[in-house]
């Protein structure tokens, strides 16, 4: 799909607005951590509905597609709900994709928030419809850290610029970290719109529709729990496909626990630095590129819009990453 | 328009045949010195490539390297064959540099599995060329496979079917049919993480109207739907005539027990689409791996499991 839609911004959320709960993936993990997050949704003086089917299982999935589906239909078609924000990430959004409704999402714009697996809604929705969708915690984690919630209040509920968007401070970090924060692995000066997400959603989505266009744009990747040479692999794809080389700019965000043999999933004796592959396979594309930034599954994210200008500059003493124009309305 | 499949050379008793690591290094020198012997039981003269046990990152070698061996086997008009030592990851990378032409003007059988995929669905689709999909020599365990692997390589004729209901007199345990039915079409397939990570490059194959097999190894199930969901939303399950699901080895749930299985997330939209299907042919790692002719025709019963061919895929 290389349609140029025309961005939509959605309204900014204030107070007494209606947020609709929503579990595209993965079901929450009990009754009482949804209920505790809802709190947090009334200290920011909103109401919310939760849909019909977020406790419904189908194994690690919240219901079968039809059920999550429908949820999701539901909430966007309701002239009440302002916003949509699923309960977490997990598996199974793309499933949805064949049979989502892009017109009733287009006509009604709405602030839809997530990361992870949510990524599969978030660029598919992003350039299918030119809606505005936000990179950003879930319900079950826009409160895990003072710098998430403040981000996320302020890209949501403040119609203006987000402006430059700096890292959590790194005041008591006494250790060495990994990786370590904004590494300039070529220097340089982007600008262009903002896409981006979770690598393995990225990956998942290549050869399909709905797959991501990177042409002028600033293009951020994180993920979890992911070998290196899994992140190899991914990033060895988007390079055959082209996706780097007609990027503007490109920051490979926090990567938790993809250091060799941190992966819960399967540990092989592959074992080459996450920071060598990325230097090796993106060192020569002549933009910058810049690794290790926090937007990703840390406890401390900030809230980032997909679809609108933003600006990196990425030079030896420091790196930029400025968000230039409104996200809301 | 099709153009027309090139089929390799049988090879006879005493062919030279190279030995290679595009992707991984073998763990020890004792992979490569059995995977030696093994091709001297097979009847072949094994030549080494230079940088079988050259290291590079998680590699056996660097790209450089690596690509070197294969083509300069493949230039060697005294080498009848090709065989993969092992997988692990790296045969992504010498796609963009391969020479296909000179593959396609010299053929010659090239058998591998898992990351090999990589290599083979590239070289088929743009050399035309049939490959065979089969265990990497470090993956060759039994007997059973043993003769399987030395008439794929050796046999003028069309090879036995693969059958799930009976292999060494036994229904393999994970045969399942979810969708029964009968198809034909040519094979296409192999590792499933692998074929995924060909979508929307170049080297996508063409997968319209084939019999697509798939199989995969050490990941767990939920990370397994995703790529099947990939197949799914790009419309290639839609496309293909059915699907033949292989050994999925020590994949599952990985201890989350309230995680569905692959034929559960896989078996609904095979199910909803109506695709002839069936889990458990011995295809891929196990003690029962056979050998698959990509680009061969073949016959499939989904309730049978079984894959018949009526065309050679050597000559």
């Amino acid at each position: 799909m290389t349609t140029i839609c025309k961005p939509i911004k959605p309204k900014a959320l204030r107070p007494g607005d209606t947020v609709g709960i929503v579990a595209p993936s993965t079901p929450p993990f009990e009754p009482s951590a949804l209920e505790f997050a809802c709190q947090w949704l009334g200290k920011l003086g909103l109401k919310y509905k939760i849909g019909k089917h977020v406790f419904d299982s189908w194994g690690d999935l919240a219901g079968v597609d039809e059920a999550r589906l429908a949820d999701l239909h539901e909430m966007w078609a309701d002239p009440e709900i302002s916003a949509i924000i699923p309960v977490r990430g997990g598996n199974g959004s793309v499933r949805l994709l064949p049979k989502l409704d892009f017109k009733l999402i287009s006509t009604n714009p709405k602030i839809l928030v997530g990361y992870s697996d949510i990524t599969g809604l978030l660029i598919p929705i992003q350039q299918a419809t030119g809606l505005i969708t936000f990179h950003g915690p879930m319900l079950n984690s826009f409160f895990e850290s003072r710098y998430t919630h403040r981000h996320f209040r302020k890209a949501l509920m403040q119609p203006k610029p987000l402006g430059v968007i700096s890292d959590p401070s790194p005041k008591d970090i006494w250790s060495p970290q990994y990786p370590p924060a904004r590494l300039v692995i070529k220097e340089g000066v982007a600008h262009g719109p903002l896409i981006g997400g979770c690598m393995t959603l990225i990956r998942q989505l290549m050869g399909t529709s709905f797959e991501i266009e990177t042409s002028g744009k600033i293009v951020f990747l994180e993920d979890l729990e992911e070998e290196p040479h899994n992140i190899d692999r991914m990033l060895s794809q988007l390079l055959l496909a082209g996706k780097f080389q007609q990027a503007a700019g490109i920051i490979i965000a926090d990567c938790i626990d993809c250091r060799p043999g941190s992966s819960k999933r399967n540990v092989l004796t592959l074992n080459s630095s996450l920071e060598h592959v990325v230097r090796e396979r993106l060192g020569n594309l002549g933009i910058p590129i810049v690794y290790g930034m926090r937007l990703g599954h840390g406890a401390q994210k900030p809230t980032l819009p997909l679809g609108v200008m933003a600006s990196l500059i990425a030079s030896r003493d420091k790196v930029d990453l400025k968000i230039e124009e409104s996200a809301t309305v | 328009m099709t153009k027309h499949l090139i089929k390799p050379v049988a090879l006879r008793p005493n062919d030279k045949v190279a030995l290679v690591c595009p992707a991984s290094r073998p763990e020890s020198p004792a992979v490569i010195q059995r995977s030696i012997k093994l091709v001297e039981e097979l009847g072949f003269r094994p030549v080494l490539g230079k940088h079988v046990l050259s290291m590079h990152g998680h590699m056996a070698g660097t790209n450089e390297q690596r690509l070197e061996d294969f083509m300069t086997f493949i230039d060697d008009d005294s080498v009848a064959g090709l065989f993969c030592i092992t997988g692990g990851f790296g045969s992504i990378h010498l796609l963009p540099n391969l020479n296909y032409s000179l593959i396609a003007a010299k053929p010659k059988v090239l058998i591998g599995g898992n990351d090999n995929t990589h290599l083979l669905l590239a070289i088929h689709a743009r050399s035309n060329l049939m490959v065979l999909y089969g265990p990497n020599l470090d993956e060759i365990s039994t007997k059973y496979t043993f003769e399987i692997f030395k008439e794929a390589l050796t046999a003028p004729t069309p090879l036995s079917p693969i059958s799930a209901t009976v292999v060494n007199d036994l229904v393999l345990e994970t045969f399942y049919t979810p969708v029964e039915g009968l198809a034909e079409g040519t094979l296409i397939g192999g590792n499933l993480t692998a074929l995924v990570s060909l979508m929307g490059t170049p080297y996508q194959p063409k997968m319209e109207n084939k019999i697509l097999f798939l199989e995969d190894k050490n990941e767990r199930n939920d990370i397994l739907d995703r790529w099947f969901t990939t197949l799914y939303v790009a419309g290639v399950l839609e496309q293909v005539k059915a699907v033949a699901l292989g050994q999925f080895a020590n994949c599952g749930t990985k201890g989350a027990y309230n995680m569905l299985s692959l034929e559960d997330l896989l078996g609904d939209r095979l199910k909803s689409l109506g695709k002839p299907a069936c889990f458990g042919l011995p295809i891929g790692a196990g003690s029962n791996a056979s050998v698959v002719p990509i680009g061969i025709y073949a016959s499939f019963n989904a309730a049978k499991g079984c894959l018949e061919f009526t065309e050679s895929a050597l000559i």
